[in-house]
This record gives C-alpha cells, sequence and structure tokens, in this order.
C-alpha cells in the first residue's frame, strides 16, 4: 500500500470512528429525550448501530477513551462535548469511566444496554456510588468493556513477604514434635453422610435463597438502625445514628409501613430517656428530618390510609417532635376536606405536648391556617394558650387578632388590662366583637372600663363608632354611669354648636341612658327631652328611634 | 523451579532419560509400522527398547507417559521440550493424539518378560487409529491378546490428569493463562486490602468515607471467583498477626463469595455478599489493641468491649457515602455475624425470627477464618481440618446446617492450605479439592526440609492414586497441622 494510500485508509477509519461516537451521543440524546417507543431514539440507535458495526467490520474491537475534555481514540480527540453536562461525556466522565470497548461481538441488545446505564446516570447531578462502572459490571456484556478510575489499581502490589503468619516465632521444628490433629471427619465413617448434600437439603437452600429474596428490606434496615440506638451508651453514637432513622422513617411513613414508624419513634423517645436533659435526642431526630420531605409524606400517608391504619398514623403523628405541626400545616392546604378532620384532630392531640408552634403558626401569611391556630390554641385548657391568644389579638393582621379576641371572648379572658388597645383596633370587626362581648351582660368591671374609655378617648375614637361604645356602655351599664352620661347629655350645648364630636358623644349618651333604662336613667333623659338646646332633644329623639328599631328587631 | 531432566543422555543418575525412552518406544511402533519384527531395522530399534525397559524396570514398577493441556509428561514431570528432543516430544505428543489418547502406562518388567507380545501390541496401536473409537477397540484388542504390560489412558481414565508431579510442572501447563489469573488475584487481593485500610482510617476519623474502590476490588474478585475460585481460595488462606482483622475481613469477603456462588447467587448478591465480609469487622478498630492481641483470658468487660464490634461495625459502615439501596444491604450481614443461627449470640435479637441469608454466610465464613489464624491468645494452633470439625459440632445451633455442609464441600475436608502429616513420613500442603472429587483425598504438594530448616516443594500428588499392585492408595493421611507451626504462609506454595 502506497503511503497516500495509507493516509487515506487512516483517514476514512478516523471519520468512520468519528461517525460512530457522535452517533452514539446523539442516540444517548435521544433517548434521554424522546419515549423508548418514540421513533426518534429508534432511528438514532439504528444509525448508531450501523456506525459501530462499520468501525468493528475491519475485525479489531473499537475502545475509546474518556478523559477531562473529551472522548479519544488512540490519541486523537474525536468527540468534545458541547457543554459540561454533555449526556454522552459527562455521566462516563463522572462516574470514573475511563475506557469503553467495543467488541466484535456487539449485539444491538448490549449497544441499547450501554445506552440506557448512561442515560439512567446521565440525569443524575451528584456524584452517585451506584454507578455506571458498577451497572456495566452487573450487566456482563460480552460485546462491551469497560476499564474505570478505581479499577486500575493504583496502589501498591501484593507483597507476600509482608504476612507474618505467627505470632509465637515457633522454631520450625515444632511441627515434628508435636501430633497431628485427627479429627471427627477424618475418623468418621459416618463423615461421608454427614457431608452428602441431599435433595431435602437442596430444597432448604432454595427456600432459604427465596426467603431471603422476599424479606423486608425497609423492616430489617429499621431494626438494624434501632438495636444500634438501643445499644448506643453515648449520645455522640445516637446522635450519628438519627439522620438514617429520620430517614427510614420518612420512607416507611411513605410507603405506609406505619408500624415501622411508630418503632423507629418508640426506639427515639426510649433512647431519650437514658440521657439527662430530655428530648435531646428527638430534636436531633427531628432536626435530620427532610421537612420537606416530610410534608410531601404525610401527605401522601394521610390522603392514602386506609381506616384500619388511622390510629397508627395518629400515633406516629403525635409521639413526633410538636414541629410536625408546621408539616401538618402545609398539608391543610392540600388535602380534601375529608381529610382535614383527620389532620385538626392530630395538631389538637400535638397541641397538648406544645403551643410555641401554633404561636409560629400565626406568623404565616395564610388566613385559614391562622385561623385553625387559633380555634386549636382556644380548644386549649392550658394558661399559656390564652396568653398565646392575648399576644396574638396584638398580631398585626387582622384576621388573627379578630380571632384571637373571639377565642378569648368564648373563654372570656380578655383581662381589663389587655381592653384597651382592643378598644382601639384599627379593625372594626375587632372593635364590634369587643363590644359585643363587653355588652353582653350587666357588668359593673365592663361598664367601668367602657366609662373609663369613654372618658380618657377624647379624639381618639372614630366619630362612626363613638355611638357603639355608648351603646355598650348602656348595655352593661348601670346608674353608676348615670352622672358621667347626663353631663355628657346636658352639660355642653354650647361646646355642640362648634364641635361635631360634642353631638356624637351627646347623642350616643341618650342611647347609653335609654339602655340603663333605669329610674334616674330616664329622668336625665326627660331632663334632655326638655333640653332648649335642639340638638339634645333630637338626640334624645333619635335614641328612642334606634332603642325602637332594635327592639323590634 | 520445576526439575531439570536430562534431555539426551539415555541415563541421568540412576534414572533414563525420557527423551531416550521415548525414543525407543516410538522407533519400534513405527518400525513395525512399515517393516517384520525380522527385518534387520526392527531388531535393532528392539534391541534398544529392551535397554531402556530393562534399565526402567530397575526404578520404576511403571512408566507413564501422559498428555495434558499439549504438554508431555513422563513420570508425571512435564518433559522441558529442549533443542534434542523437541521433535520426540511432538512426535510423542501426536502419536498419542492420532489415537486418541491421553498416554501409555507401561510396567517394565513384564514388558520385558513378554517381548513376544511387543510386534502384535505395536500393530494394535497402528490398526487402531483407523477405528471409530480408537482407545476402545485396542484396549479390547490388548487384553485379548494377553498385553498385561501396557495400558491405555484415555481421558475418560481417573488418572488422566497428571497426578504426581512436581508443583512447579503443574503450573506450567496452564502458564499464561493461570499465571495470568494468580496475579490478578493477588492483585485483587492486595488492593482489596489497601482500600479497606483506607477507608477504615477515615471512617475511624468519624469522616464519611467513598466505597467506590471496594466495589470495584470486591466486583474484580466475583469475577475471579466465578472463573475458578480456586485461586482467590489460595488466597485466603493468608493470615497476618499484625494487620489480623484487615486481611480476616479480605479472607471473609473471599470465602463468603465463593459460598455464595456455590448456592448460584447471581452477581449483584454476591457484591453485596463481599461488601457484607469486608466490613464486618470495621468495628474492631475502636477496640483497643491491648484487648484484640491480649495473650490472657479476656475480663468480662474486656470482652463486652469486644462484642460492641458488630454494632461499632454498622456504625461506621454508616460512614460509608453509599445509596441507602446499597446500605440496606450491607448493613445486616455485619451486623448479624455473631447473633448464630439459633439467635442465641450478640447483639442480643429482639422479636427477629430468623437470620438473613447473608448473616449465615458470613458467619460461617468468620469463624472459619478466625479459628485458621494463628492468635496470640491461642497457643495451640487451629488445623484447617480441625477447624471445620469444630464448625461441623455447631452446626444447627451457630451455624445453618446446610449452608456449612456446602462449605465443607467447597473447601473439602481438608481445605486448600491444610499442612497434612502423611502415612509415608512426608508433608504435604493441600493445594486443591477437586470438585466431584473425593474430599477425603485432596491433591497436595509434598514438601521437604532442606539443611537451613526451611520447606521446600518437591511433590504434587493426588492422594486417590492408588497403587497398582496392592490396590491401596499411595499415601494416607495421618493427620493435619495448623501450617503456621511450620511456619508455612500456604499462599507462597499454593500460587
Amino acid at each position: 500500500m502506497s503511503a497516500i494510500a495509507m493516509i487515506e485508509q487512516v483517514s476514512e477509519n478516523s471519520d468512520l470512528e468519528k461517525d460512530a461516537v457522535n452517533s452514539l451521543a446523539a442516540t444517548v440524546k435521544a433517548c434521554a429525550l424522546y419515549p423508548p417507543n418514540h421513533s426518534i431514539p429508534s432511528e438514532s440507535f439504528n444509525r448508531c448501530l450501523v456506525s459501530l458495526k462499520r468501525v468493528l467490520s475491519s475485525g479489531a474491537s473499537f475502545q475509546i477513551s474518556i478523559t477531562k475534555d473529551g472522548i479519544y481514540v488512540s490519541e486523537t480527540k474525536i468527540y468534545a462535548p458541547a457543554r459540561q453536562d454533555d449526556p454522552l461525556w459527562f455521566p462516563l466522565f463522572r462516574d470514573g469511566i475511563v475506557s469503553v470497548e467495543f467488541k466484535t461481538n456487539l449485539s444491538p441488545s448490549e449497544l441499547q444496554r450501554l445506552i440506557d446505564i448512561i442515560c439512567k446516570h446521565g440525569s443524575l447531578n451528584a456524584e452517585s456510588e451506584g454507578d455506571i462502572a458498577t451497572e456495566l459490571w452487573g450487566s456482563a456484556l460480552s460485546g462491551i468493556t469497560y476499564r474505570a478510575v478505581d479499577t486500575l489499581f493504583d496502589m501498591k502490589g501484593f507483597d507476600a513477604g509482608s504476612f507474618k503468619i505467627n505470632p509465637h516465632g515457633v522454631s520450625k521444628d515444632v511441627i515434628l514434635e508435636s501430633t497431628p490433629y485427627n479429627g471427627f471427619l477424618n475418623a468418621s465413617p459416618k463423615s461421608k453422610d454427614i457431608l452428602r448434600l441431599t435433595d431435602a437439603d437442596t430444597a432448604l437452600l432454595k427456600e432459604l435463597i427465596d426467603h431471603d429474596n422476599k424479606r423486608d428490606k425497609d423492616a430489617d434496615l429499621a431494626d438494624v438502625l434501632i438495636s444500634t440506638l438501643d445499644n448506643s451508651e453515648d449520645i455522640a453514637d445516637c446522635n450519628h445514628l438519627m439522620p438514617f432513622i429520620a430517614q427510614e422513617f420518612c420512607v416507611s411513613l411513605s410507603d405506609g409501613n406505619l408500624h415501622l414508624s411508630v418503632k423507629m419513634l418508640r426506639a427515639v423517645l426510649e433512647a431519650d430517656l437514658k440521657f439527662p436533659g430530655s428530648n435531646l435526642l428527638n430534636g436531633a431526630f427531628w432536626t435530620a428530618v427532610n421537612k420537606t420531605q416530610l410534608t410531601q409524606v404525610l401527605r401522601t400517608a394521610i390522603t392514602t390510609i386506609k381506616s384500619p391504619h388511622v390510629p397508627a398514623l395518629k400515633e406516629v403523628l403525635s409521639s413526633i417532635h410538636p414541629d410536625v405541626i408546621h408539616n401538618l400545616a402545609d398539608c391543610l392546604e392540600s388535602i380534601s376536606a375529608k381529610h382535614h378532620a383527620f389532620v385538626i384532630d392530630t395538631m389538637v392531640v400535638l397541641s397538648s405536648k406544645s403551643l410555641a408552634q401554633f404561636e409560629r403558626l400565626l406568623n404565616r401569611e395564610n388566613t385559614y391556617i391562622q385561623k385553625i391556630a387559633i380555634t386549636i390554641l382556644g380548644m386549649s385548657p392550658k394558661i399559656e394558650a390564652i396568653k398565646i391568644l392575648q399576644k396574638a389579638a396584638r398580631n398585626p393582621s387582622e384576621s388573627v387578632r379578630y380571632n384571637a379576641v373571639l377565642q378569648l371572648i368564648k373563654l372570656k379572658a380578655i383581662p381589663p388590662d389587655k381592653v384597651y388597645h382592643l378598644l382601639n383596633d384599627r379593625s372594626t370587626g375587632v372593635r364590634e366583637k369587643l363590644l359585643s362581648y363587653l355588652s353582653m351582660e350587666k357588668s359593673k368591671i365592663n361598664e367601668g372600663l367602657l366609662r373609663n374609655f369613654l372618658e380618657n378617648s377624647d379624639g381618639n375614637i372614630h366619630p362612626v363608632d363613638l355611638v357603639d361604645y355608648y351603646m355598650a356602655l348602656g348595655k352593661c351599664g348601670s346608674d353608676e354611669s348615670i352622672p358621667y352620661l347626663s353631663k355628657r347629655l346636658l352639660n355642653n350645648p354650647l361646646t355642640a354648636l362648634v364641635r361635631k364630636e360634642t353631638r356624637i358623644h351627646i347623642k350616643g349618651a341618650a342611647i347609653a341612658l335609654l339602655n340603663i333604662g333605669t329610674r334616674d336613667a330616664k329622668e336625665v333623659l326627660s331632663k334632655a327631652a326638655r333640653s332648649y338646646t335642639p340638638w339634645v332633644r333630637a338626640a334624645y329623639k333619635r335614641a328612642l328611634e334606634s332603642k325602637y328599631a332594635s327592639d323590634i328587631v | 523451579m520445576p526439575q531439570t531432566l536430562s534431555e539426551t543422555t539415555p541415563m541421568a543418575g540412576d534414572r533414563i532419560a525420557p527423551g531416550h525412552f521415548l525414543e525407543s518406544f516410538l522407533k519400534v511402533t513405527l518400525t513395525l509400522q512399515l517393516y517384520s519384527e525380522t527385518s534387520a531395522l526392527t531388531k535393532k530399534f528392539m534391541v534398544e527398547f529392551l535397554q531402556a525397559l530393562e534399565a526402567l524396570s530397575k526404578t520404576d514398577q511403571e512408566t507413564a507417559i501422559k498428555v495434558h493441556d499439549g504438554r508431555l509428561f513422563y513420570q508425571g514431570e512435564k518433559v522441558q521440550p529442549g533443542r534434542s528432543n523437541q521433535k520426540i516430544v511432538k512426535k510423542t505428543i501426536e502419536f498419542l493424539a492420532e489415537r486418541k489418547l491421553s498416554g501409555l502406562r507401561f510396567f517394565p518388567a513384564l514388558a520385558v518378560k513378554n517381548q513376544n507380545q511387543w510386534p502384535s501390541a505395536c500393530r494394535i496401536l497402528y490398526r487402531c487409529m483407523r477405528e471409530s473409537d480408537p482407545p476402545a477397540w485396542a484396549q479390547e484388542q490388548l487384553s485379548s491378546s494377553g498385553v498385561l504390560w501396557l495400558d491405555l489412558i484415555t481421558s475418560d481414565s481417573p488418572d488422566a490428569n497428571p497426578s504426581e508431579i512436581p508443583e512447579a510442572a503443574e503450573q506450567q501447563p496452564s502458564a499464561e493463562g493461570n499465571s495470568l489469573r494468580v496475579e490478578e488475584a493477588k492483585n485483587a487481593y492486595a488492593h482489596t486490602l489497601e482500600a479497606l485500610k483506607e477507608i477504615s482510617q477515615i471512617v475511624s476519623l468519624e469522616r464519611p468515607s467513598g466505597i467506590r474502590k471496594i466495589l470495584r476490588t470486591v466486583q474484580g474478585m466475583i469475577d475471579l471467583i466465578m472463573e475458578d475460585d480456586f485461586v482467590l481460595l489460595g488466597l485466603s488462606t493468608i493470615k497476618d498477626y499484625d494487620d489480623y482483622t484487615y486481611v480476616h475481613s479480605v479472607n471473609v469477603a473471599i470465602l463468603s463469595i465463593s459460598l455464595g456462588t456455590r448456592i448460584g447467587l447471581k452477581k449483584e448478591a454476591l457484591e453485596t455478599l463481599g461488601i457484607c465480609g469486608i466490613f464486618h469487622d470495621l468495628g474492631k478498630i475502636k477496640i483497643p489493641l491491648e484487648i484484640i492481641n491480649k495473650p490472657e483470658r479476656l475480663t468480662d468487660q474486656e470482652y463486652n468491649e469486644v462484642k460492641k464490634h458488630s454494632l461499632n461495625s454498622v456504625r461506621m459502615m454508616l460512614r460509608l457515602r453509599a445509596p441507602r439501596t446499597l446500605l440496606q444491604e450491607i448493613l445486616l450481614g455485619p451486623f448479624e455475624h455473631h447473633q448464630k443461627y439459633d439467635l442465641s449470640g450478640y447483639p442480643a435479637s429482639t422479636g427477629k425470627a430468623s437470620l438473613s441469608l447473608y448473616g449465615r454466610i458470613i458467619s460461617i465464613a468468620d469463624v472459619y477464618d478466625a479459628l485458621t489464624s494463628p492468635r496470640i491468645y491461642r497457643t495451640d494452633s487451629i488445623s484447617p481440618p480441625q477447624a471445620l470439625d469444630l464448625m461441623i459440632r455447631k452446626s444447627g445451633k451457630d451455624f445453618d446446617p446446610v449452608l456449612l455442609k456446602v462449605f465443607i464441600n467447597m473447601l473439602g475436608v481438608y481445605p486448600i492450605g491444610s499442612l497434612l502429616k502423611l502415612n509415608t513420613g512426608e508433608y504435604g500442603l493441600v493445594v486443591k479439592t477437586e470438585n466431584n472429587s473425593d474430599p477425603f483425598r485432596p491433591k497436595v504438594l509434598v514438601l521437604e526440609k532442606t539443611s537451613d530448616k526451611q520447606w521446600k516443594k518437591r511433590l504434587l500428588v493426588n492422594l486417590s492414586e492408588l497403587n497398582r499392585s496392592t490396590g491401596s492408595y499411595k499415601r494416607d493421611i495421618v493427620g493435619s497441622y495448623h501450617p503456621g507451626l511450620a511456619g508455612i504462609q500456604p499462599s507462597e506454595y499454593i500460587l
């Protein structure tokens, strides 16, 4: 062959090799993008197979080397990755595949397997330990071989002399002086029978292997972790186990293996008892739980649970760290009404352990969750709950304040010193609720509060609401307020000429007196009816009308 | 080094040179194909053959020539083809191949007495080539002619393979393939050991460690074992006092993978099993060396400390950067390896019905290797057969009885690396227990002591070989020793 012919031949071979690798890359890409039955990956695969077969037709195998900057054949770069996450080069390089060799006996199914493996691992971003090399090894492809970084054995070689068999440094003549062992197996005539594998043995072996293939690996792992935790005497050892227990806990919940979840939680709680400063482990366990994952897991568990397992799930959730309330609250947003009751029930159970989480729920911007939290706080018998509600009554959120006040009213737990700021609340709803609460019945305390508030809040109350305050005072009030109301009604006729607010006070005082309804109150009102100033008389008249109207209602 | 055989000189010391005997035999046989026994040439060659037989009869009761793997063996020794005998060796191999024979066995004394049978015997050997089953036809003809001084060895014969050949000679036949495999196995062993040490050091510092290197080495070991477990089982006889835990772990991995292979586990399961074996004693590095190497009996407190190692192994394995699916598989074996078949061991089992398959396998491999490893606290070294004896007594209690049976069948009653005393006064190191052969009669490497008290390889013998004249075995086993007792590291001799 002439030199020119040889050059042409080499060039042609190089083109074929380039074509083969490029078509392999295209196929990997197509397989990653399209479903398996799509025509594009299928056509691409056929092209790739043809290209590779063309290279292999020379009778020699075809080896590609994967380096940090591309794919080489011998020392020629034949494929440069288009980008860092190139679908062919990246997974091979990342997983430490140094070379791939296609043999002349390459079959289509083997090529497909290689492509499937690359696609499967190509989608992983993090370095994976269950990697391409292991999959290729497991697949035992006769037409494709590979070398991986760690199979290159860059460590020191075998040194037979480095092994010391005898610790005693015995003389080599010892053997001549000692009696050789001639025991049971050698001496017994029955040994052969003992060692013979019978059909029954073979059947047992098969059964053992079958049984082992079916064993519950999750349960086994949980048992190992629990047993290790049980036997840990050091808090650091226990803490080290927590991420694994947390992970298995989430897996068991997600798979509906609630008995395992319960088992693991109990183990954590029991282990906690071993160490002073309780709940250290549960805290560590909770820290280790992936919260995003947990919400998803809980959502699945709650929505798929079958009724016999409900108590188990409740036990799990009520045993878990109280912070799970936040995950449950997250679940509330995306589950059907049917499952709400279960979640809320669980949250109520959890409230008996800790209320701090409910206080934090109030900071969420979700009014529904806030309302649920306040409702549950309202159900709690703990004083801490009332304190949280009282604090919530000053929450920036109008809704929180409103619901908190509502609960406080229900609990009759609004202390006098907390009333002032509520009477001044920006929210009409809050104010209305409070006034309605204060005016529910005759109460000297409420009367005093309202009267005091009215006396000291000149100019601070919106004129629209002022009448409501007087009405509330009237409903809960008594003759004790008559001097104040009489003064408001009758003593400022001239000021009322210039100040609209004074006129409203007059109107309010008339309404309050009418609601007090005592003889003394009526006397004051009769004075108002006879007043020489028209707006006092008018106030009396409007009070009568509104009273009449509300009575009818 | 293989023993050198004199190639051309008729006599080397007291023995006749194989080249000379073969040449005289071929000459007489081939001449008789062409000429009558009365021809001068035939007579000349018959005299030469007679001289060779007479010389032989003084030293050997029988003389065997065999072909194995394309190599010629004379009296069990490989005939090294040299410049002068190359042609004879080639011709002899062709002679046997044309007749579909693996070899011939001569009884020289008988042959000398029955010279009159030579022509007919040689003609039978010539004519048989035309028959459809040359060995069967020839054997029948020889028998009917009353020829007792010549035996035909066929591939079916129990002694078709060289049974008594110097150890180096047996390795030669498969020199290239076998030595490559041995090198690969040695590398795999060394690298697994190194990788294990590396990982142990990292996790003992409570740092996470990758597992990929160990995966690769275990995968390599599995490939080797699936091909032929002999080499790695040979390496598993390595014992090391200083690095006991690491060497023991690699040995347990090899033994476990081999046992797994025997019971037909798939590659992926073998991989898991291998990793279980490698890491089963990882927790031992947390035990103070004073306890591990304490010559006296351990106190209760010290023993309790030792008992923590299974769980410590689990704890340390949790520092491996392994995917959950792999971790899920590999923790159980190390966790269970001291729990015992009847669950009476440690750590105490809670509510478990039985040990997993991996736990059962690892516990067998672990105890076997531990028993056969010389330890400072054990003054009496336990020989491999003795270890198996001890184990079989605990079958059904400590060990799964069926798996233990498979294990013993795999290793043989005299496992590879056992040092045997023979009734001939010789010492033999077990090098192989052939599949399907008598597990009580392995192949051993006869060792002899040199003047400087070193053990030297002398002869490879198959203990199932019979003495033709008496019908009894040529050699019997008197008993076994731990090779460490003689300072022997078996792998140095076996591979």
